[in-house]
């Protein structure tokens, strides 16, 4: 397979606080996502200064990142759901575009 | 790709496919609801607390009707009875005050004032600061009061019928909510005609019906959010259950959607626009009209004899302009802060090598945990330490009788591994398992019924005659028939001899490390005594929806048993030592840890597997178990003192059996007083706290800096036991300033719903925070509602590394949920962390330290 034959997407990557995680997942799966991964206890830097960090015996305050590729049709509806959750809490949205090689599982 | 600009309807109504973000952004302001058999450490305040400290005492105060402060009359009585002196009130005008010296001295008619003294004066006789009142209201609350009775009353209905444990299955929560909602209502002859026509031809989705709402009322971006936030907040105990999750069927865009969808049936067609009162979100909540400083300009001139000229009145003016009304509330909060810090603050006691103890003790933060450490440590050659009840263990245990696994840890974390109980006696776990069933499906049979929202009628007329002889043995003699109860238990469930599994549950390194963890935590890494107990806690309460909240915070509102079991076999598992070994943990060959569990309502300690005791260590454990009797009377009879209705002047029987009592009597509502009172946390070693009462009201976590070598232990006490703490005290004190709003109100009106919460009296909203009984006696508050003082003993610069590393702990200190003061040692001066550095704060005007008994103050609610 050469790279011309995969199928363009759209890759949302979130960041998140840990707990709110579940009805982020809910949102973007209700807006046609097909799946997601979810990557937990990622750390960084950003506006509000370092977040993250060494916390064992706290998983609520840790940042999940969640990672989900969509056709483009719905990449617009799930970035603009987001909108107003990520003003009302901690996160960042990137949205960039991709290719998959088994289309079918997206759509 | 070609994504539209964000957001993409700020000019229009948004869209069906936008409404589950804005949802989610709304429900920010819902605090974690959890059902009754966790009910611990729920913070009404955590979707505010991204807030600095006083934006979201507007904001609450907009969206809640309600306040982070006490009025300001309960301040004057707290001052005229001593709780807040000058001092404190300097210094807390000190933060507040910028634009004039506190240190100034005027001179007006013919005397010589300082500016700190004006201060107080306005302080103490200006007109009060108003009430706070809620100005984000829905639509109908704001324009038909009567509908929107009526729109409450149904939802109420609604989420009880959908939330609470019906005995048969109700056609609500079967398939999607908001079909059967539909056809529900649509025959709902409680409902007006017209309404249940609409509903009927309601939006195919609730989203799309969420999205007619927006339509009609003509909202765009923020005010979207506004409106269902409104709606959210006007009945937030159902809604907060709802978000949680538990409920199943039921989602929050589906409750909003039955909200708005009625409210606009309801309504009638010339009800005016909506427009969200902008003090909601953006200004102030409570406006202080120009004239009123006028007032509080000649109170003051009134208050300290003044004659004044008119220009000395204009400085008056000007100098008062400094401490805008509005703040006024915030530095009486912070003198009361004050006061009570000093009070606990820990002093100087250096180090002192005093020997092996002949045990130790280790016990859980709770600050119901420093009044039996204060009498274990004197009442034998005992060394006490504080550390989260879990003991650093997130299990999820099973336990034999073969019930549902339940999450023995923190909220903060999910359970790391299941560990079992289980014996070698096999037949004997067959013949638990089987009692317990049978145990297990009458009571749950008879509590759902009895608890269903639907059927408690039919279950008196039924089981009436077999409950009520029972009812009147539980009344006349509780503690009997409490023995009795255990002893049927005992014999139709005999509990053998048992052990955990966590040499199993989790891998030897595994083990180690969380082995370690603990141990640098607490600062225990040497001079470990021949016996060293680790005692979880419990408390033993009939008849309490609230159970859960007396147990222990760092178990998940569960007995700590299991996580002391589990944590005493790791530190006796010889595979573990030697891994420890490895570290620089060397744990002699002759100390045997023990689990125990200590009674918090009964202040009987328990050992817990005492067949896993090796016979070398028996004189040792009979040793412990009579200090601990000895503790028990001194520490009850302490806690007897405070409890209403509790005889005075008890001989030790007396204060033993009215124990017992307290804990066996199903209409005793206050078996004990919990974490009322609580008001600090202490990050330190004993030594500092050690030999002073500090009347059961702080946090106390054991830590030695030399433990600690890279600051890890330090950055996890921080980011885990510190924040649960926080959870806690903002519970207590929002029960206690809200009891209408975040509290429960009396127990003597609670009906339980299911196991989702309770209700006062036949309906209403889910009552959300704690009984009144948690936190005051008859119209009077006991707990002092002040944030969480934090006092760390360790180097400044490790506190501040991990303040900076850590979101959730710079979050807390930055917009001042918490007071954060560190010292390096036991030499130096105190220092509070601010958004501009370390602040010394010598505390030489404390009192000496002498005991701050917690007091009822004024009423105020």
């Amino acid at each position: 397979m050469e790279l011309k034959d995969l199928t363009p997407m759209v890759k949302i990557e979130i960041v998140i606080p840990a707990r709110h995680a579940p009805e982020v997942t809910d949102l973007i799966r209700s807006l046609g996502a097909r799946g997601y991964t979810a990557v937990s206890g990622v750390a960084g830097f950003g506006h509000h200064g370092e977040r993250g960090g060494r916390m064992l015996f706290n998983d609520h305050d840790a940042l999940t990142m969640l990672i989900t590729v969509v056709p483009e049709d719905r990449a617009d509806a799930i970035a603009s759901a987001m909108h107003p959750v990520l003003t009302r809490m901690s996160g960042v949205m990137f949205v960039s575009e991709t290719a998959v090689s088994r289309a079918e599982y997206f759509v | 790709m070609t994504i539209s600009p964000l957001p993409p309807t700020e000019k229009t109504p948004p869209r069906a496919v936008d409404v589950r973000g804005l949802v989610i952004a709304a429900a920010q302001a819902l605090a974690p609801q959890y059902p009754l058999h966790r009910f611990i450490a729920r913070n009404p305040y955590a979707g505010y607390e991204d807030l600095p400290w006083d934006i979201a005492r507007e904001r609450i105060a907009a969206e809640h009707g309600t306040s982070l402060v006490r009025p300001e009359s309960a301040y004057r009585d707290l001052y005229a009875a001593g709780g807040v002196n000058d001092a404190d009130l300097t210094d807390a005008l000190g933060t507040l005050v910028h634009d004039v010296s506190l240190d100034r001295v005027v001179r007006w008619s013919g005397r010589d004032i300082r500016v700190a003294d004006v201060f107080i004066a306005d302080l103490l006789a200006s007109p009060e600061a108003p009430l706070p009142r809620r100005t984000l209201l829905t639509p109908a609350e704001r324009f038909a009061p009567r509908v929107h009775t009526k729109i409450e009353t149904y939802l109420a209905r609604l989420g009880a019928r959908s939330l609470g444990h019906a005995p048969a299955p109700d056609p609500l929560t079967a398939g999607r909510f908001w079909d059967a909602w539909r056809r529900s209502a649509g025959r709902d002859l409680t409902l007006p005609v017209r309404v249940r026509r609409g509903v009927r031809i309601a939006a195919e989705s609730p989203e799309e019906a969420i999205a007619t709402a927006f339509e009609h009322w003509e909202v765009v971006g923020d005010d979207a959010v506004a409106l269902l936030r409104a709606h959210l907040l006007s009945l937030p105990g159902w809604a907060a259950a709802i978000a949680d999750g538990s409920s199943g069927a039921v989602t929050l865009t589906d409750w909003l959607a039955a909200r708005v969808t009625l409210e606009l049936l309801w309504l009638p067609s010339d009800t005016p626009a909506w427009h969200p009162n902008a003090a909601a979100t953006t200004a102030a909540a409570v406006v202080f009209p120009a004239e009123r400083h006028a007032e509080r300009v000649a109170a003051v001139a009134d208050s300290l004899a003044l004659t004044l000229a008119d220009a000395e009145r204009a400085e008056l003016s000007r100098i008062l302009h400094a401490l805008p009304e509005s703040c006024r509330l915030e530095a009486w909060h912070a003198a009361a802060e004050r006061h009570l810090a000093l009070l606990v603050s820990p002093r100087s006691r250096p180090r002192a090598d005093r020997g092996r103890p002949a045990s130790q003790v280790v016990m859980c933060i709770d600050p119901r945990s420093e009044g039996m450490r204060r009498h274990l440590e004197a009442s034998g050659d005992i060394e006490t330490f504080g550390f989260a009840g879990f003991f650093a263990l997130a299990i999820a245990f099973q336990d034999a009788a073969g019930g549902p696994a339940i999450a023995s840890c923190p909220v903060l974390v999910a359970p790391r591994a299941r560990v079992h109980e289980g014996s070698a006696d096999q037949a004997a776990i067959e013949r638990l398992r089987r009692g317990a069933v049978t145990a297990r499906t009458a009571h749950d049979t008879l509590e759902g019924v009895a608890e269903s929202a639907a059927s408690p009628f039919a279950y008196a007329e039924i089981a009436g005659w077999a409950t009520g002889p029972a009812s009147v043995a539980r009344t006349i003699a509780p503690v009997t028939t409490a023995r009795v109860a255990r002893n049927l238990r005992e014999i139709v469930a005999p509990r053998p001899a048992t052990r955990l599994d966590p040499d199993v549950a989790f891998a030897l390194d595994e083990r180690i490390a969380y082995a370690e963890s603990a141990l640098r935590m607490m600062g225990l890494v040497n001079g470990f005594a021949r016996l060293v107990v680790l005692c979880g806690h419990g408390a033993t309460v009939a008849n309490n929806p609230f159970a859960a909240a007396l147990q222990c915070g760092a178990c998940g509102g569960h007995e700590g048993s299991p996580n002391a079991r589990a944590a005493a076999a790791v530190f006796n598992d010889p595979e573990t030592r030697r891994g420890l070994d490895g570290r620089g943990i060397h744990i002699p060959a002759d100390t045997v840890f023990v689990a125990a569990q200590h009674d918090t309502v009964t202040d009987r300690i328990t050992i817990l597997e005492p067949w896993s005791v090796p016979a070398t260590h028996a004189a040792d454990l009979a040793a412990f178990e009579d200090a601990a009797a000895r503790a028990r009377i001194g520490s009850g009879r302490e806690r007897l003192a405070e409890l209403p209705g509790a005889p005075a002047n008890p001989t030790d029987d007396v204060v033993l059996a009215e124990l017992e009592r307290r804990g066996a009597d199903w209409a005793q509502v206050y078996p004990e007083w919990g974490l009322c009172g609580n008001v600090a946390m202490i990050v330190a070693p004993r030594r500092v706290t050690a030999e002073r009462n500090l009347a059961r009201r702080v946090f106390l976590h054991s830590y030695e800096t030399d433990a600690d070598p890279d600051g890890s232990a330090l950055e996890t006490i921080l980011t885990a036991p510190m924040i649960v703490a926080q959870w806690i005290n903002a519970q207590y004190s929002a029960s206690t300033l809200s009891p209408n709003r975040f509290g429960a109100g009396s127990k003597t009106l609670h009906n339980v719903v299911g196991n989702v919460g309770v209700v006062s009296g036949y309906g209403g909203d889910l009552r959300t925070g704690l009984a009144w009984q948690s936190v005051g006696v008859g119209h009077g508050a006991r707990h002092e509602p002040v944030r969480l003082q934090v006092f760390v003993q360790a180097p400044l610069e490790r506190v501040g590394e991990i303040v900076s590393r850590s979101h959730v702990v710079r979050q807390l200190v930055d917009n001042r949920w918490i007071t954060l003061r560190a010292r390096a040692d036991d030499d130096t001066d105190w220092a509070t962390l601010t958004r501009y550095g370390w602040r010394t704060q010598p505390l030489s005007d404390a009192p000496s330290p002498t005991e701050p008994t917690p007091k009822e103050t004024t009423a105020w609610n």
